[in-house]
């Protein structure tokens, strides 16, 4: 969701949310197009399976139609719409809390007969079998941080967003995106601990 | 600066972020720490590994659900959508091949039917153009299912001139009607494509679709006692949608005619009477309207009066009552439990469906279709389709979970698995056919209502050990729910006394009895593990 179009990007971009704010839907199949797949991404590697992520991306676009007459539009619609889909990933998180250990098994063929919760890599798998082995566990490794750090690690090194844009996501200080990514960091690294033979670089 | 201190930094040592003397202090710290220097490689690392973790493309329905948001997030009002939902949802459940378009036309013809007016009223406006005109088709299957029924179709249509163009009519709306169901469900507000596609497209095919016919006359085998002539067509399939007593379904077509005047009047009451509750209930309300006008009514069936004035008028001169048996879309209510109907005529078959043990979302669980033939039948073919929200698992692309020939009085038993993927009540579409005797029918089949499993780290487990096995305890915690479970050979010989004796989630007594014994659980590499503290990880 960065601003890669620049400056004419985002006058239509801000043209296409105030004709979606009015009712248009055109205008806001426009903007899904250029948001869907970010908003996905963020998704799915905050609640890591395609299927959670699907479900998190069209709630988020139902809240963006539903709520657009509140966007004031003082932020960039990217940030607006990046806090939307942390509030209905953290939600979701917060929601399925109660399930002791459930990190991984959420993912897990919990019975013997489900099927598997796999993810379409739009890219040709990118590297050797070691490095999707270790992207492999990256994933799951964030997905067994706490869902703070596991939010500002997603949108700080996943997401590329800058510490400003996640304190506005996450409406939470400066100060403390910039000590959670650092916790964060080592708690990931300390879920990592295994595999570190693996990290050769 | 201290350890503790250029942990805390790291980040912002790497980000670049840091005062140019911070950051020389951190530098020398790294140079004299090797722990520092380990952890500021390895989270360099993970980092890098963070950012070369791929994109991940979305899957293509997600793209058209998103489309669909402005549509179905604004309505009109929320209570009309919530009603043309029902009443699409119900619909399309029911009788199947009825859809949308016959819907409409159905609650515009049944207005005295079970369905609410206003539903009626709004459904009608729209689409009536279009829906007069398919009304009497609807019925009808899909064009792709071209078996070998049109030879003996063929028969039948020069046999009854008439029916031909009964038949051309019928065709407009077949072609590719079966699939709507699914996205009718979701869009109501598009009704109006799908009939008028299906209208050009049944017109293209009209002449080859003789095979309609029979169709028409989907009569009350329940009510009939067997050919045409005294086909009272109608009251029978709503007698057979009106579920509660599910005995009924299966009286077999070779009931005598006393017993079929028996029915009949029954039916007509019947069509009322469960009418209230089913008004409200999603699934089956429609049935009760829906089948009956498309039940190709004869004439003189005793539905409602509306609904047979239409229907008759549409379809009276195309019926051909002789030797087919073609009897019209059923809808069978398996949700309480196995439930089975019989139709055809002459040589009746009987389906029976039992839904899945364990209803739950998520899952592939299996359902199990009886099929019984009281003559031989050369050569049957069911197929079977899901809906939306179920699928149906390792299938081919038609859905044919049998072909092949049945023997009189022998069951042939066949399983289909199914995955719900929303909670809710769930339908599937069964279809049988055969050429010999002609047999043309389409099941709605209501599986019931399907619900989010229990984790089975949630799933409540009950147990009383004393001194026993950390390993045995183990197994038997993980058989009661499901979870997956490894024991570390380290635990040695570990045991545990503890007793639930009112069910307790399953994770939390797995720590509890692990705990016990002195020994921990942990999360590895997406597995649970149970092992002694000073295992290494």
């Amino acid at each position: 969701m960065r601003s890669e179009n620049g400056a004419a990007a985002n006058r239509s971009e801000s043209e296409l949310v105030r004709a979606s704010r009015a009712g248009d839907a055109d205008a806001f199949d426009r903007l899904v197009e250029s948001h869907y797949r970010s908003v996905y991404n963020t998704a799915y590697r905050m609640l890591r399976t395609p299927s959670a992520a699907s479900d998190a991306t069209q709630a988020t676009f139902v809240r963006v139609w539903e709520a657009l007459s509140s966007f004031r539009g003082d932020a960039s619609f990217s940030t607006w719409l990046y806090r939307i889909t942390m509030n209905v990933c953290l939600d979701e998180l917060r929601r399925n809390k109660n399930r002791p250990l459930s990190l991984t098994l959420e993912d897990d063929d919990g019975e013997p007969t489900g099927e598997r919760d796999m993810p379409d890599f739009s890219d040709e798998p990118s590297g050797t079998a070691e490095q999707r082995e270790l992207q492999q566990l990256v994933h799951e490794a964030i997905g067994r941080l706490s869902e703070d750090f596991r939010a500002v690690i997603v949108l700080y090194d996943i997401r590329g967003l800058s510490y400003q844009e996640i304190s506005d996501a996450l409406q939470v200080p400066l100060g403390t995106v910039k000590s959670r990514l650092n916790r964060a960091r080592q708690a990931l690294r300390e879920e990592m601990e295994p595999w570190v033979e693996l990290f050769d670089r | 600066m201290t350890c503790e201190q250029c942990k805390d930094n790291l980040t912002e040592f790497i980000e670049g972020d840091l005062a140019p003397e911070r950051e020389a202090q951190m530098r020398e710290h790294f140079a004299a720490c090797p722990d520092c220097a380990r952890a500021l490689s390895e989270t360099r690392a993970i980092v890098a590994a963070l950012h070369g973790l791929p994109e991940v493309e979305p899957p293509a329905e997600l793209r058209e659900s998103l489309r669909r948001i402005p549509r179905t997030t604004e309505a009109p009002s929320p209570t009309w959508w919530q009603r043309s939902r029902t009443v699409v949802t119900a619909v399309a459940g029911a009788a199947a091949a009825v859809l949308i378009i016959g819907a409409g036309v159905h609650f515009y013809q049944a207005g005295s039917g079970p369905m609410a007016p206003p539903m009626v009223a709004e459904r009608a406006a729209p689409a009536d153009n279009e829906m007069m005109a398919t009304e009497p088709d609807v019925v009808g299957q899909g064009a792709e299912d071209s078996l070998e029924v049109p030879a003996g179709d063929a028969e039948v249509a020069e046999a009854t001139g008439s029916d031909r163009e009964e038949g051309a009519a019928d065709a407009e709306a077949q072609p590719g009607t079966v699939e709507r169901p699914a996205p009718s469900i979701e869009e109501p507000a598009r009704e109006g494509e799908p009939s008028a596609s299906v209208e050009s497209e049944a017109a293209a095919t009209a002449p080859s679709r003789p095979r309609s016919t029979p169709r028409r006359s989907r009569s009350a085998p329940l009510a009939e006692p067997s050919v045409a002539p005294e086909r009272e067509p109608t009251p029978a399939p709503p007698a057979t949608d009106s579920a509660p007593p599910p005995p009924r379904p299966a009286t077999r077509p070779g009931a005598s005619s006393a017993e079929a005047e028996e029915t009949a009047p029954m039916a007509a009451p019947r069509m009322s009477a469960p009418s209230p509750d089913r008004a409200t209930d999603e699934s089956e309300a429609a049935p009760e309207g829906a089948a009956g006008p498309a039940g190709p009514a004869g004439p003189a069936g005793p539905t409602g009066p509306a609904m047979r004035s239409m229907v008759a008028e549409a379809e009276e001169p195309a019926y051909s009552r002789d030797t087919l048996t073609v009897p019209g879309p059923k809808y069978l209510d398996a949700a309480d439990g196995a439930a089975s109907t019989t139709f055809g005529e002459g040589t009746p078959f009987t389906v029976g469906v039992t839904p899945p043990h364990e209803k739950v979302t998520g899952t592939i669980v299996p359902a199990t279709i009886r099929l019984e033939a009281e003559a031989n039948v050369a050569r049957a073919r069911v197929t079977v389709a899901g809906s939306d929200d179920l699928d149906l698992v390792g299938l081919d692309d038609d859905g044919v979970l049998f072909e092949g020939p049945l023997k009189a009085g022998q069951e042939t038993v066949l399983s289909v698995r199914m995955l719900a993927k929303k909670p809710g009540s769930q339908m599937m579409t069964l279809r049988v056919r055969s050429t010999d005797p002609i047999v043309d029918t389409q099941l709605d089949v209501r599986m019931g209502d399907f619900s989010e499993p229990v984790p089975p780290a949630e799933r409540p487990v009950q147990f009383n050990f004393v001194g026993t096995p950390i390993r045995e305890a183990v197994s038997e915690i993980t058989r009661q729910s499901g979870m997956s479970v490894v024991v570390d050979p380290g635990v040695g010989d570990a045991t545990v006394t503890a007793r639930a004796d009112d069910a307790v989630p399953a994770a939390g007594a797995l720590r509890a009895i692990a705990e016990a014994a002195g020994l921990q659980v942990t999360e590895k590499d997406g597995a649970i593990v149970v092992e002694s503290p000073e295992d290494n990880q």
